[in-house]
This record gives structure tokens, C-alpha cells and sequence, in this order.
């Protein structure tokens, strides 16, 4: 019996190159027939040591395995990111590419931190931020809200609802989102305008008013985004130890009791770990949406690093193209992203023992 | 716990009082779970009123919308009802062809993406080669080292990229975070299988393909979800390499058509048309949805853990 199987095996080994695919239920089966011939192997392929991974013969095809991954990493993230580095000290245009546009040492990133004309430095920083920041101030509060009261609701059905309606905005497009947005808040036609109008508001295109943009947007991430966020906690939420709530309960905890001293705590370190994650964010905001909702009236709010990156480079505007300054913005962002998470991260750790790395 | 015991040793009393408290806690419990419930329905029936809305306005006859709006009405029907402006779109031929566009880019782009993501993911999971941990830094590197808008773009054309739906396909197909989501589910495949596997010969191809893949179906379709879904839905991108109208997909078109309603001067007819045409966008999403939620919810759940 086991000179067969033995025989088997070594058809199989020069089977290799054959493409049959052998069924990996057979495998297991095989493997479960000699235990022990296993245990002797295991004994010995374990001297090897783990350094050299065990099944030396093929282990060329991780390379090539990777290869695919490698390539277009390269391609598309390593040599763009370089070619990022050495256009914030050019004064680039298309026609002379890299290599042939003239060096301008570091005029780029002077013109940038300094410009004052149409938007100064400051002005684009705030917008950023104050727009990041009421983004973050109304939507991680909701998000964690929603999660708990989906999680302490006992029905089944009501769960179900709260969660399809709160998930279903995300999959809509940011196009249709913020179209929708734009027609909401018409003049004449708007819903919005329209609710607001029996509260005396009087009818205007609400888009335009720069004051109310950043909430108009942060109001728009809410409904787009709470339910997708909201899920990250429930998954906390449910790896609490529920004899931790039968616990507080005996001690008299009532239910808002419990949730601060159980639920809160249990799902802190998720909490910390997505606030990291979003500060490291807080610089570099997505573009779609703001260039999308951008008017005339309201860009002295929404005008950010990004859509003016865009509107500096990329945009069929009259004028010369700085692509540049442009590619000095877009390094700017990453390194401040870089250097943002780094600092919440130690910040973290010393407060909490949650940390990212 | 000391409370447990103590209300067992206390005296009749005693007890009465603590089971009454016991009670009064229930209630209170109760109420505010009735509390909470109605609050969530309440909820998802104003998360729900946009899209809802969008569906009766869309159908709607133009005057009576405008009435209707005039008056200040809480509109919860169609105002009059009539197809034309959702007929009038499904005319359009653009819209077909671009829809066409978004499923063949969806397809396609998620395809390379997988393709991508299995094979790094794969080589991720590997087990006791001391050169996984750089590749890993590798990985995980470009999370962080982005390039900029410019420079993609510039990247894209000294490609040759340029206006050619390759430009969005492949420039845009990895993603590391939902590599290392899917490193995670191929993590869980236990090291005897691997072990066993290999004893008896196996290559890291014949391994990939017979045992890590069929295993990791529920994970793969995650991934290919998430992929799926910002191919579908993505224009920014589509808009400025593609630079053709016959290749645009359908956010592109939609975007572009939104902009000529917009423009022109009809207000409440624009407005019906505009909703129209959103409905045609985003019924495909909607009828999909409930079906693909639970690989979200899953993918979420699993990402957190890493």
C-alpha cells in the first residue's frame, strides 16, 4: 500500500508540468493517509530553518509572481513619483518633458507658499482644512452614533432597514450625488430651498453662497458616507464580550451607563485607529466632488489645494498651464500626509497603547 | 458581583425593593429601546427621501411640478404623471453606448485588477522566505508615496496612454489597501495545507490555482466588488485621458448632459429632465445593491481586523 502511493507521488512530482490540475481535495486526502511519513518529513524540513523557505525548488515562481504587481508598481507609482520630485523644480511643459524643461531650483515652491493673486497659500490651507475638519466633526461622531444604535436595536427588521438606507448612498456615484446637490438647491426648483422656504429662508441658490458651502458638503458626505463608516464599528461592536454588559447590568448599570463604561471603551481602539487615519487625511481632500460643486459664487470657500492644482494645470482655462507649481502642490500633499500620520501616530501612543504601527 | 450576592442575602424587604428597581430599570430600558428603534426608522426615511424624491420628480409632468413647488408642497407623489423625459433619454443613443462603455471598462479594469491583486496578495502570504517582509515595504509604499495629479497625467501621456481606453485601465488598477484585505483571507488558509501541498510536489502556481483561489472566492468577489465599484462610478479620470465622446462612460456623459440641461433656459422642465436622467444612472446600482451589501459589510469587517 505504501509503495503505491509512494509511486503515485512521483508521478505527480514530474506531473508538475503537465497542466491537469490535481483536485486540492485529493491533496488533503493523500496528505491524511501517512501521518507519520509526514511527521519524519516535518522533522526535517524544519532543520532548514525558516530563513530559507521550504520548497527551495520552486520558489523562483514567488518572483515571478510578483513580477506583474512589480511592473506596474514601478510604472505607475515609483517613476511618476520621481518624475513628481524633479517637476516641482522645473518650470515644465510638455512639449520639452522632463528632461529638457529649464531647472528653476526652488522658484516653484517659493511661488506657492507666497502667491497672493487669485488665492494666497493661507487661503487655500484654510479651505482645505476647515472644509477636512467639518467633514470630520460631523461625520465620525454620526457614524459612531449609528453604529451603536443599530447595534442595541433588537429588531431585526429595523436593524435591516438602517442599515440597507444608511449603506445604499454609497454606491452612487459622485456625478449623481452631487448633480442631485445642485438640483436640491435651486432657486427656483430646489427641494432644499423649498423645505427651508416654510421656515422663512428666503428662495436662493444656496450653492452660490460661499458661507454655506462647507456645510452644504459636509452635509453631503454625511449622507453619502455615514453608512459605510458605520460599519467599521459595528464589526467592533460585535467583538465585545457580551458578558461584560451582563456584568454592568448586575451591578445596576442601565443602558447609557453601560454604554459609556462598556460599549465606548470596547470599541476605542477602532475609534483611535480611524481617527488616525482620517487626520492623516486632513490635508489632502478629494477633488471630484468640490470641483463638481464649484461655482463662481462660493470658490472663495471651496477653492482647496487640490481643485486648485487642478484648475492651475489641467483645466481648459485661458492662460498658461503651471505645471510646476502644480506638481509642487501634489508633492506638498503627500508629504504633509506623510508627516501628519507619523505625528498623530506618536501622539497616540503615548496617550492610548492604540497605535497604527 | 458583590451586588448578586447581596441581594440573595438581603431580607423580604429588601428584595421587593430590588426586584421593583430591577423593574423600573427594564422599563426604562425598554422605552429607550422603542426610543431607539423609531429614531433608526425615522432615519432611513430621510436618508431615503432624496433618492425617493428624485424617483416621483421624475416621472412628473413639468406644470404640475411647478405648481406644486410654487405652493411650497411636501411632495410625496408624482406631480401629474408622465414617462416622456425618462423615454426621451432612453432615445439617446450616447447613453446606451456609454453604458455599454462603463460595463466593458468595469469588466475589463476589475479583471486586470484581480489579476494584480491575486498574484501580489499570493506572494504576500508567503510564508518563511525572508524577502516577503521587503516586498511588503514595497507594497505598502505606495500607499503613501502618491503621485500627484500632474505628474499621473504626464505619466499617462509619456506612456502613450493618451485617449485610449488603456489610459484608465491599467494606470489605476492596484490598489495595496484591498491587496493586503486580500493577503488577510489568503493568511487564513492553514500552513498544513500549504505543507501538505508541497510534499506531494506542488508549485507555487499549481498551489495558487488549485487551493488558494477556490478557497478565497468569498474574498476575491470582495475585492472585486470594491474594484467594481469605483470602476462603475469613476469620471474624473475617464474624462481627461479618454478626451473622445465615443469613448466616455456613463458618469462622463451624464455629467456632460447634466451641464447642457443645466445651461439651457427651461427650469422646471430641465429639472424633471435632469432627475430623468439620474434615475437611468443609478437604477442599475439600486437593483444590484442588496445583493452585493454583505461583501461589503464583510470586506469592511475583515479590513478592520488588519
Amino acid at each position: 500500500m505504501d509503495t503505491e502511493v509512494l509511486e503515485n507521488q512521483s508521478v505527480v512530482v514530474e506531473d508538475s508540468v503537465v497542466t491537469e490540475q490535481t483536485d486540492a481535495v485529493e491533496k488533503k486526502e493523500k496528505s491524511s493517509k501517512f501521518k507519520a511519513f509526514e511527521e519524519k518529513f516535518k522533522l526535517s524540513m524544519s532543520e532548514f530553518g525558516k530563513g530559507f523557505g521550504r520548497n527551495m525548488k520552486y520558489n523562483w515562481q514567488i518572483y515571478v509572481l510578483f513580477l506583474p504587481a512589480l511592473i506596474w508598481m514601478i510604472l505607475f507609482v515609483f517613476v511618476p513619483f520621481i518624475s513628481n520630485v524633479l517637476m516641482s523644480f522645473q518650470d515644465y511643459s510638455t512639449s520639452k518633458g522632463v528632461f529638457g524643461s529649464p531647472f528653476v531650483g526652488f522658484k516653484n515652491y517659493i511661488d506657492f507658499f507666497t502667491m497672493q493673486y487669485p488665492y494666497s497659500f493661507l487661503s487655500l490651507l484654510g479651505n482645505t482644512l476647515l472644509l477636512n475638519v467639518l467633514v470630520l466633526v460631523i461625520g465620525f461622531p454620526a457614524a459612531i452614533l449609528l453604529a451603536i444604535m443599530i447595534y442595541e436595536s433588537k429588531s431585526k427588521v429595523v436593524k435591516g432597514i438602517a442599515q440597507t438606507t444608511t449603506f445604499l448612498p454609497f454606491f452612487i456615484s459622485a456625478v449623481v450625488v452631487c448633480n442631485m446637490t445642485i438640483e436640491f438647491l435651486k432657486a427656483d426648483t430646489g427641494v432644499i430651498v423649498n423645505i427651508l422656504s416654510w421656515f422663512g429662508v428666503p428662495r436662493s441658490n444656496l450653492l452660490d453662497n460661499a458661507a454655506a458651502f462647507r456645510w452644504i458638503y459636509a452635509l453631503m458626505e454625511l449622507w453619502q458616507t455615514v453608512g459605510y463608516n458605520s460599519l467599521i464599528y459595528l464589526a467592533a461592536l460585535s467583538a465585545i464580550d457580551t458578558s461584560l454588559y451582563e456584568a454592568a447590568s448586575m451591578d445596576g448599570a442601565g443602558k447609557f451607563r453601560q454604554i459609556f463604561h462598556v460599549t465606548l471603551p470596547g470599541i476605542a481602539p477602532t475609534i483611535i485607529i480611524t481617527l488616525i487615519l482620517k487626520i492623516g487625511k486632513l490635508l489632502s481632500m478629494g477633488y471630484e466632488k468640490v470641483l463638481l460643486l464649484q461655482t463662481a459664487g462660493n470658490k472663495s470657500a471651496s477653492e482647496i489645494i487640490s481643485t486648485y492644482v487642478y484648475n492651475v494645470s489641467l483645466a481648459p482655462l485661458v492662460g498658461q498651464s503651471n505645471y510646476g507649481m502644480a506638481a509642487t502642490i501634489g508633492l506638498f500633499d503627500a508629504v504633509v500626509a506623510i508627516v501628519l500620520v507619523t505625528i498623530v501616530n506618536k501622539i497616540a501612543k503615548k496617550v492610548s497603547d492604540t497605535q497604527l504601527w | 458581583m458583590k451586588n448578586v450576592f447581596a441581594k440573595h442575602q438581603s431580607t423580604n424587604s429588601d428584595q421587593v425593593k430590588s426586584i421593583s428597581r430591577f423593574k423600573k430599570k427594564l422599563t426604562a430600558d425598554y422605552i429607550l429601546s422603542i426610543v431607539n428603534n423609531v429614531l433608526l426608522i425615522v432615519l432611513s426615511l430621510v436618508m431615503l427621501y432624496p433618492i425617493f424624491y428624485i424617483f416621483i420628480s421624475s416621472v412628473s409632468n413639468p406644470i404640475n411640478f411647478r405648481e406644486a413647488i410654487n405652493n411650497n408642497k411636501f411632495l410625496i407623489i408624482p406631480q401629474g404623471f408622465t414617462m416622456d423625459y425618462i423615454v426621451d433619454h432612453l432615445k439617446n443613443a450616447d447613453i446606451w453606448r456609454a453604458y455599454g462603455n462603463t460595463l466593458l471598462y468595469t469588466l475589463l479594469g476589475t479583471a486586470i485588477s484581480l489579476f494584480l491583486s491575486i498574484t501580489c496578495a499570493y506572494v504576500l502570504s508567503r510564508r518563511g522566505m525572508k524577502i516577503i517582509k521587503v516586498i511588503t515595504v514595497i507594497v505598502v509604499l505606495t500607499m503613501w508615496l502618491k503621485p500627484g495629479m500632474i505628474a499621473t497625467y504626464t505619466n499617462i501621456q509619456n506612456l502613450g496612454l493618451m485617449g485610449s481606453m488603456l489610459g484608465i485601465l491599467i494606470p489605476f488598477a492596484f490598489s495595496a489597501y484591498n491587496v493586503i484585505l486580500l493577503r488577510t483571507y489568503f493568511s487564513t488558509i492553514p500552513t498544513d495545507i500549504d505543507e501538505s501541498a508541497q510534499l506531494d510536489g506542488a508549485s507555487h502556481f499549481r498551489m495558487l490555482t488549485s487551493i488558494y483561489i477556490p478557497a478565497s472566492i468569498p474574498g476575491i468577489t470582495t475585492i472585486g466588488l470594491f474594484y467594481a465599484i469605483e470602476r462603475w462610478n469613476g469620471y474624473f479620470w475617464a474624462e481627461l485621458v479618454l478626451q473622445k465622446d465615443k469613448l466616455y462612460p456613463l458618469q462622463v456623459l451624464v455629467k456632460k448632459l447634466l451641464q447642457r440641461i443645466g445651461d439651457s433656459g427651461n427650469l422646471f422642465e430641465g429639472t424633471v429632465s435632469a432627475y430623468a436622467l439620474i434615475i437611468i444612472a443609478i437604477v442599475p446600482i439600486m437593483l444590484i445593491f442588496p445583493f452585493i451589501q454583505k461583501y461589503f459589510k464583510k470586506g469592511v469587517m475583515v479590513g478592520s481586523v488588519k
